[in-house]
């Protein structure tokens, strides 16, 4: 676990990954909270939050006695937020680095292309 | 379940537990976190009626405590606690013998576990073991408020971690109330449920563990950007090295500006902000 952000938080951002990359599919059950306290080492009632807010967002959903499960069209609203902040936060903090060190756009676009080009060459 | 109403423990003139209240109305998983002499032991010993208030009341269950009525359902475990110097099986098979309820699945399990060699006598076994046993029987009881007081003392890196797998899975088993005492802070984080913090015998603060993980944290970067943020912010502690400057909050979260940076603070950063801070305002 990094430094920055709550537990509970990056414990949402891991599954959250795992949903977008079919880790979990939809209805398909996830970790259960035992098992996340066990693997991330951390505290119960953390693990306990992390799936409630999930579960409020509407990314899960509870299948009696069984266990939390990926609600249908969870996927592509994770899949949507995320690209939004990519656009957005990611896109922004580029920029800035790039300007701290005196990198212009056309070269950072240029950059882009070569490192798109090297890597469909894979 | 406890109920502490202003209750203050003299010793000599010098109050141990300074005019307390504190209510625990349910089960919970308890780390009761201070400086030594900050009143631990005292708050624990006033539960289990080992000693009594000199002013104030305390109620566990709806009923008085004191030390002529000490609470059955209380169960007070003292670091270095000794057993009679029998082997460890028949201290065991005496513990069942006295309590109804007692869980005897649970306390064999936990033997084979930490490799207690039952067939040893208490005297026989290490200091750490010997701690285990008497918590093992604790534990096994099932009494419905446990005490813990600094149990892990003296134990490897190896044993505290196999000890609050133990408590917390007895936990998970058996919801009740469980009170730890302890140093090791942020190892008792991870699975305690709620937080009290004493300082000179007086309850600083009691909370949710999992609330400090997104209420914790410190800002840290150029004091011109830093302080101006600290206004409507509760700052528990602040360090400065020249322009750079870190500060200890314990609030809602925020989004800090960019030049800004946000971490998160351990528990035991946290402990060492609200009561060490609180001494230098002294």
């Amino acid at each position: 676990m990094n430094d920055s952000q709550p537990i509970f938080q990056q414990i949402i951002d891991r599954i959250e990954s795992d949903i977008i990359t079919g880790v979990y599919q939809t209805d398909g059950l996830i970790i259960s909270t035992t098992q996340i306290s066990k693997v991330y080492s951390v505290n119960p009632t953390t693990a306990v939050r992390a799936i409630g807010k999930m579960t409020d967002s509407g990314t899960l959903y509870k299948k009696r006695g069984i266990g939390m499960c990926v609600a249908e069209g969870a996927r592509e609203k994770i899949t949507a937020r995320r690209k939004d902040a990519f656009l957005n936060q990611t896109i922004d903090a580029l920029l800035t680095e790039a300007k701290t060190l005196g990198i212009s756009v056309k070269e950072l676009i240029r950059a882009i292309k070569i490192k798109e080009g090297a890597n469909n060459h894979d | 379940m406890i109920k502490f109403a202003n209750v203050t423990k003299k010793y000599g003139g010098t109050a141990a537990v300074n005019r307390v209240s504190l209510e625990i109305p349910e089960q919970g998983f308890f780390c009761l976190l201070g400086r030594n002499g900050a009143g631990k032991t005292t708050l624990m010993k006033l539960i289990a009626g080992h000693v009594g208030s000199t002013d104030g009341e305390i109620t566990v269950d709806g009923k008085r405590v004191s030390t002529g009525r000490m609470p059955e359902c209380v169960n007070f475990i003292e670091s270095g606690s000794v057993q009679f110097n029998m082997k460890v099986s028949d201290l065991i098979a005496t513990a069942a013998a006295l309590q109804d309820d007692f869980d005897r699945d649970f306390a064999q399990e936990m033997t084979e576990r930490f490799e207690l060699n039952t067939g040893k006598k208490f005297r026989q076994l290490s200091f750490g073991m010997k701690t285990m046993l008497t918590t093992i029987i604790a534990l096994s009881n099932n009494s419905k408020i446990i005490l813990l007081d600094e149990p892990t003392l003296g134990f490897d890196a190896i044993m505290r971690d196999q000890f609050n797998t133990l408590l917390l899975e007895s936990y998970q088993a058996h919801p009740r109330v469980i009170i730890v005492s302890t140093h090791l802070i942020d190892e008792i984080a991870k699975i305690a449920e709620r937080l009290i913090i004493i300082d000179s015998g007086k309850i600083l603060l009691e909370t949710a563990i999992d609330d400090l993980d997104e209420k914790a944290y410190t800002l840290s970067g150029s004091s011109s950007l830093v302080m101006p943020l600290l206004g409507g912010l509760n700052c528990i502690g602040k360090t400065a090295m020249g322009s750079v400057m870190a500060a200890h909050i314990y609030d809602n979260r925020i989004n800090p500006p960019a030049g800004v940076a946000i971490d998160r603070l351990t528990l035991q950063d946290f402990f060492i902000n609200i009561v060490g801070g609180k001494r230098n305002e002294k």
